[in-house]
């Protein structure tokens, strides 16, 4: 009965393992058509997400003298055929930054942090005030209308891209 | 027994649902909608709109000594980052399209529903900071809850896995009381600038 078993889980695991290598190939099938000589140099061809999406219209709200909270808003496209995922982003003058939606329940606004944004293959995704936004918490100094500040952009593949967003006191 | 939990449940939620009909905006007799989704109801004692105190800074601020002022109020907190500062600066630029005889005879006004973390200076540097005209104001919860409660707003503290603590998910209307004050009407949490200048015009005429 153990034998089953134990023969039971490695055949498990070899199926499991074969269909991971059934992915890998499929996917480096599809990047190949790409003709590269930077695959020859990189064998590992799958980009990040840091470089397949792009960001548009990044932008901070101005923050009112004595408000320790704002929020950050962009266009996030993706322009490869894999999803993606935003998951954390950082601000160097904000003590926590986390994700967050606010949505219409009937005739209630409501707002909640979510782990993730996803970015959808070929896609985009658009943070803005009624939607998602990036939650800027324990503001260490005021934000002002004309300044930039440096945002950075975690996905779910774990890489970074870091944005330029323009502080403004936003109405739409 | 589990019969009975389930009948309990629907009681409670036929009741809650009964109770929101009559506090609801809608359920107030709607006298103008001119299409632009506004709605204009009539201030009526005990029931809908009329006067109240609160306080900015420590002072008391009673609706009524803005009498002769077209008023366009909001309820909101000011942690909010996303659709409360965005409805308080398209009030905002909407104020600065009027006239300087306008924007006399205009009182905007800010109602933080979280008293707890809009405090006194705070709150007033935050509601000037759209617009110069702008006050804050608020009270105790049990006083705001009340203001809120005739306007027909509605706020709820809600406990949250966020950094924030709690949350507070609230609607999101503007509230224009007449410069009699005796007419209030009510804007869509999506209205745009225009819309405000609109009614603010019409308002004053």
């Amino acid at each position: 009965m153990k034998l089953f078993k134990r023969t039971l889980i490695t055949a498990m695991l070899l199926a499991t393992t074969i269909g991971l290598c059934a992915c890998n190939n499929s996917t480096e099938t599809t990047e190949n058509t790409v003709p590269s000589t930077a695959l020859v140099a990189t064998p590992a061809v799958t980009k990040t997400a840091a470089e397949v999406i792009t960001v548009s219209k990044p932008r901070i709200r101005a923050t009112a003298p004595g408000q320790m909270v704002s929020g950050a808003f962009l266009t996030l496209t993706n322009t490869s055929a894999t999803s993606h995922a935003l998951t954390s982003a950082s601000f160097n003058a904000a003590g926590i930054v986390e994700i967050h939606e606010t949505s219409m329940n009937g005739e209630m606004m409501r707002m909640r942090q979510v782990s993730h944004i996803d970015i959808p293959a070929n896609g985009s995704v658009e943070l803005k005030p009624g939607s998602y936004h990036i939650m800027l918490m324990g503001l260490e100094k005021e934000l002002s209308a004309g300044t930039t500040e440096t945002l950075t952009l975690t996905f779910s593949d774990q890489s970074h891209k870091t944005v330029e967003a323009s502080v403004g006191d936003l109405s739409e | 027994m589990k019969t009975t939990y389930v009948f309990i449940g629907l009681l409670a939620f036929a009741l809650g649902i009964g109770i929101a009909q009559y506090y609801l905006p809608h359920s107030e007799p709607a006298l103008d909608t001119s299409g632009n989704g506004n709605t204009r109801v009539p201030v009526t004692p005990g029931k809908f709109g009329g006067d109240f105190t609160l306080k900015q800074d420590d002072q008391p601020v009673k609706l009524s000594d803005f009498r002769g002022k077209l008023i366009v109020m909001y309820f909101g907190y000011a942690s909010c980052p996303d659709v409360c500062p965005t409805t308080l600066a398209i009030i905002a630029s909407a104020l600065r399209e009027l006239t300087p005889k306008e924007l006399e005879k205009v009182q905007p006004i800010f109602i933080s529903v979280d008293p707890q973390r809009d405090q006194g200076e705070n709150l007033a540097a935050y509601a000037s900071h759209f617009h110069p005209s702008f006050i804050g104001i608020t009270g105790t919860e049990d006083e705001v809850q009340k203001v809120a409660n005739q306007y027909g707003a509605f706020f709820i503290k809600v406990e949250s896995d966020s950094a924030m603590g709690y949350l507070v998910d609230h609607t999101s209307k503007t509230y224009m009381v007449s410069q009699d004050g005796k007419y209030v009407t009510i804007l869509p949490h999506d209205m745009i600038r225009d819309d405000v200048l609109n009614a603010i015009r019409s308002g004053l005429q």
